[in-house]
């Protein structure tokens, strides 16, 4: 080997490399996160079916009796109605899957906004948004997603009445932007003290586009991790809104289900219980751990 | 150190305000009138007006430009806003749509059975999670680390009301260790109270076992652990001198801020079983559209938490030397 | 009569999981290797090299601080010299026995002053730990032996500043702490994992400075870890050159700098700047340091060797350790003499006398 050639191209695992390509590499290499993440796009693409109306869309035709436990021509057997449980299963993914895209987007929405321009500003603008989401964060999570569902329900916009599931993403939506708000706004200060920033201010770039494009994309590995965080605590909250009535009406969803089958439960039908619970485990246990291998992969603070 | 206390306490009345406007806004502004629902279909045109003047839906919302016009420039007050103002700062929410008691007092009983529920659950939940998560600090890196976190994990990924309703028809009504449902005031209540107490804790148990066990791990890596090793200290020592007082910053956090929980109850449990506590009421008074038992309920246990989130600012300053320098 | 070193490494060998849980990709690497190392009294050595060469792991296994699991001792032996002038194997101690040693004859200061301190401590809570786990005195003399030893290492107003916490100091005056936290039992052995790195240029010359006087003061050894070769020949009498968890170059300030043998040497010496070099470029040692997961198989450092031309030996074995000169030991198959070379334990008692400048 030559001595001139024998460089770097001969050593393997140089440590520079992106922050997005190693972390590409590090979640492919975690196969358990991978094999996650190929459930969490099932449940998307069921979803997707479900919403172009090729999948469980026959959900309110009658399949058989009243509670016919699981047979070979009901998988998952049937409910009061002699509605297929399976076909609910498949279109509450579709509800489950609309609630917490759109409640994610609507807080990201506004919370990376007001975030970026507390951090840039600071002065009045910083400390009115900080007394805000202080507000907000002071009043329980829950209750204050209560509310706001209590007080949506029934209500109209732009003289269109507010469907259930509507209710449900707005008042998730509108209550938790508080989190990535934060976060934004701690991370602009910290990249507001950087040479690019100073650099871009030099050259006389306007101060939305230092924002719209060197501070947003250089804090959205964060908004990312967040997004996947925030994605199993919606879904579970739409059970719990709609388990009280405040949710999804008219629909099959998994809360929905759920509360059906409380009073199932004591004549020993199970299995629409099961199944909302299966569907809701399987999917929140594949989103906690790409969650975590995201975090992993990504958060600077635990990289080495 | 005080400089910090005085500023927060400073900031707290803002906070407090802060929670008046979004209560005022849910529930005035956004909710609107609702004499003609009150009222029902076939009610007159005076008894919607009688039920306007009530729920003083018949004011404007901020500022009585006719009144003022009428009956002089103290009239100009006579709004909305201003009467949910003094009545929530007074306490005075009024009465119950549905069992026409006065709010206040109805949220005072609910507290109670709230309490006996969330205390014990709260106390073995921390305890519990907090050994296990010292017992991990312990073992990190070993099989055991690895079961706990996966079992952690699953735990987290089921949700609330599946632990409630397996737990009530398997341990309450299948093999009927537990009564099913019920309430009793004194220590013969604790026959009822176990199964929602112990349902709680396994619930909880997943997300705060991780919670802890990441706040340990983080210590555990600190130089400062190291240094302490290297000067000749026990294990036993570095763990409970040196890295509890280190670990116990975030874990007064956690706990602090969920002691204003304790009264809310756990909404689902009471409902489950039939425990007449505030979450009890709550689940009422959404049913029954009682708007004002929910707004009075927000209102409470937010300004208990507010000063939950008080208490633990001044926490910090007590264990933390490092606050007062900012 | 022949002096026997204060301590002794043997043979020692640590090894890490790579961290890589695939099926089949799980084994161990060796972060260090077959090592041996000498320190007599009163005398310091210094060990250089990149960082992750295994140099901190060294000092960390000697008082058995490192981490098990992920880490494990997979052979060799640390024989200490006690108080009593009797031998005993460090790593053959139980948790007790080793406790006992810590902080009181091996003592250790770390790179990072700023985390190092406990920070909800005082740092009088934390210097008088020290004091009260291994002298048997009560807390007022313990008090009194953390002001001298404050006093010891230049800070002013001791008493008063027992009372503060780590942050309300500067990293200088951390570091000053950790020696003085250090030093308050009197230890023997003091292992100085990079004290100055994270110190700004001048502080560091203070440090190294208080470092130099309490040593003859105190007649304590230190193992002086660091990757400046200019910090070893002003402090170091012995100089060990580690390189992928092996030391490839052993012998004392002397024989090193007249004469480094090793090409790994030979590329430090180069890359460093010289006054009065006619060359305006530093020259650099190609590539990186490999990681540990991925050791090259034969000599660790032959993918960056330039010095010598390709020779199929240096990719297929592994150069032992051997003593080519007096007292001057290298790993390298290219150095001059290695054919001949004779595989002795690396020893030298040498002392610089004092004020002896290279």
């Amino acid at each position: 080997m030559n001595a001139i050639t024998a460089t770097a191209a001969d050593i393997p695992e140089t440590p520079t490399r992106g922050l997005w390509a190693d972390a590409w590499r590090r979640v492919f290499r975690n196969r358990l996160a991978l094999f996650m993440s190929l459930i969490v796009l099932l449940y998307v693409l069921v979803a997707l079916f479900v919403a172009f109306g090729w999948l469980a869309n026959d959900w309110d035709q009658s399949v058989g009796g009243s509670y016919e436990p699981p047979s070979t021509t009901n998988m998952l057997g049937t409910d009061i109605f002699g509605l297929s449980v399976l076909r609910k299963t498949l279109y509450g993914t579709k509800i489950s899957m609309t609630v917490a895209l759109v409640a994610a987007l609507i807080s990201l929405a506004i919370g990376v906004p007001l975030g970026a321009m507390a951090g840039y500003f600071r002065g009045i603008v910083d400390e009115i948004i900080v007394w805000i989401y202080s507000t907000l964060s002071s009043i329980p999570g829950l209750l204050l997603v209560m509310a706001f569902a209590f007080v949506l329900k029934d209500k109209s916009l732009f003289g269109q009445p507010l469907r259930g599931i509507t209710v449900v993403y707005l008042a998730l939506g509108l209550t938790s932007w508080v989190g990535i708000c934060r976060l934004i706004r701690g991370e602009v200060i910290k990249h507001k003290q950087r040479d690019y920033v100073a650099a871009a201010r030099a050259y006389g770039c306007p101060r939305w586009r230092i924002i719209l494009l060197h501070l947003i994309p250089n804090v959205s590995h964060l908004i990312l991790i967040d997004f996947s965080l925030r994605f199993v605590g919606f879904i579970h909250a739409e059970v719990i809104l709609s388990f009280l009535g405040l949710g999804v009406k008219d629909e099959p969803s998994w809360g929905v289900m759920i509360d059906d089958a409380r009073l199932e439960l004591s004549r020993d039908v199970w299995w629409q219980m099961a199944a909302a619970t299966a569907a809701i485990f399987v999917v929140s246990l594949a989103l906690n751990i790409v969650s975590d291998a995201l975090r992993d992969a990504l958060d600077p603070k635990l990289r080495e | 150190m005080w400089n910090y206390v005085v500023r927060r306490l400073l900031y707290t009345p803002l906070i407090v305000i802060g929670v008046l406007l979004v209560t005022f806004l849910l529930f005035v502004v956004v909710q609107g009138d609702l004499s003609t629902e009150i009222a029902g279909r076939s009610a007159s045109a005076e008894t919607i007006a009688e039920i306007r003047a009530e729920y003083g839906w018949d004011k404007p919302l901020f500022i009585n430009i006719e009144g003022m016009k009428q009956h002089g420039i103290e009239a100009l007050f006579d709004s909305q806003f201003v009467k949910h103002f003094v009545d929530t700062v007074t306490f005075d929410f009024g009465r119950s749509r549905a069992s026409k008691q006065r709010i206040s007092e109805l949220l005072w009983d609910g507290a109670g059975p709230s309490l006996c529920l969330t205390l014990p659950m709260f106390v073995g939940l921390l305890s519990t999670s907090l050994s296990i998560a010292l017992i991990i600090a312990f073992a990190r890196g070993t099989i055991w680390d690895t079961i706990l976190v996966v079992i952690c994990v699953l735990g987290m990924s089921l949700p609330s009301l599946a632990f409630i309703l397996l737990g009530q028809y398997f341990l309450a009504y299948k093999l009927g260790w537990f009564p099913i449902f019920g309430y009793e005031p004194g220590w013969s209540g604790a026959k009822f109270l176990t199964l929602p107490v112990l349902i709680g804790i396994i619930a909880g148990l997943g997300s705060d076992v991780r919670f802890y066990r990441t706040v340990m791990l983080d210590e555990i890596r600190a130089d400062y652990i190291r240094t302490a090793y290297a000067k000749g200290v026990s294990t036993r020592r570095v763990l409970f001198v040196h890295l509890l007082k280190n670990a116990l910053i975030p874990v007064i956090t956690s706990v602090v801020l969920a002691i204003p929980f304790l009264f809310l109850g756990s909404l689902l449990l009471e409902r489950f079983f039939g425990i007449p506590g505030l979450g009890y009421m709550m689940i009422e008074a959404i049913g029954n559209r009682d708007f004002k038992v929910i707004s009075a309920m927000t209102f409470i246990i937010s300004v208990l938490f507010v000063f939950g989130n008080l208490a633990t600012d001044i926490c910090y300053a007590l264990v933390d030397p490092r606050i007062s320098l900012h | 009569m022949i002096e026997t070193p204060l301590i002794e490494i043997e043979d020692l060998a640590i090894s890490f999981p790579t961290g890589d849980d695939r099926p089949g990709h799980r084994r161990r690497v060796r972060a260090v290797h077959n090592l041996n190392l000498s320190i007599y009294k009163k005398q310091t050595v210094g060990v250089v090299g990149e960082s992750g060469c295994g140099k901190s792991v060294t000092a960390l296994s000697i008082l058995k601080l490192v981490p098990q699991p992920p880490g494990k001792y997979e052979s060799g032996q640390i024989i200490w010299q006690d108080d009593a002038g009797q031998n005993c194997n460090l790593l053959q101690m139980t948790e007790k026995q080793i406790r006992a040693i810590r902080g009181n004859e091996i003592a250790m200061i770390f790179q990072e002053p700023m985390t190092s301190l406990n920070p909800v401590y005082t740092i009088g809570d934390q210097i008088m730990e020290a004091i009260l786990l291994h002298q048997n005195v009560d807390r007022r003399q313990a008090i009194q032996i953390a002001a001298d030893a404050l006093d010891d290492v230049g800070i002013a107003d001791a008493v008063s500043r027992l009372k503060e916490y780590p942050h309300q100091l500067s990293g200088g005056m951390r570091q000053r702490v950790m020696i003085a936290m250090a030093l308050a039992c009197q230890p023997r052995l003091l292992l100085a994992d990079e004290p100055t790195t994270a110190l700004d240029v001048t502080i560091q010359a203070q440090i190294l400075e208080l470092l130099r006087e309490l040593q003859d003061k105190r007649g304590m050894a230190v193992m002086l870890i660091t990757h400046d070769l200019g910090v070893v020949a002003e402090n170091a009498d012995v100089v060990a050159v580690m390189y992928a968890g092996r030391i490839v170059e052993y012998g004392s300030v002397h024989a090193v700098f007249a004469q480094p043998l090793h090409p790994y040497t030979q590329g430090l010496f180069n890359s460093m700047p010289r006054l009065g070099n006619q060359n305006h470029r530093l020259s650099t040692i190609p590539g990186n340091v490999p990681n540990p997961a991925n050791f090259p198989p034969g000599c660790p450092f032959h993918p960056r060797c330039e010095t010598v031309d390709a020779d199929p030996k240096c990719s297929s074995d592994d150069p032992p350790l051997l003593e080519v000169q007096e007292e001057h030991w290298v790993a390298c198959w290219h150095t001059p003499g290695y054919n001949t070379g004779r595989q002795t334990r690396p020893k030298v008692e040498y002392r610089r006398e004092e004020a002896e400048v290279i």
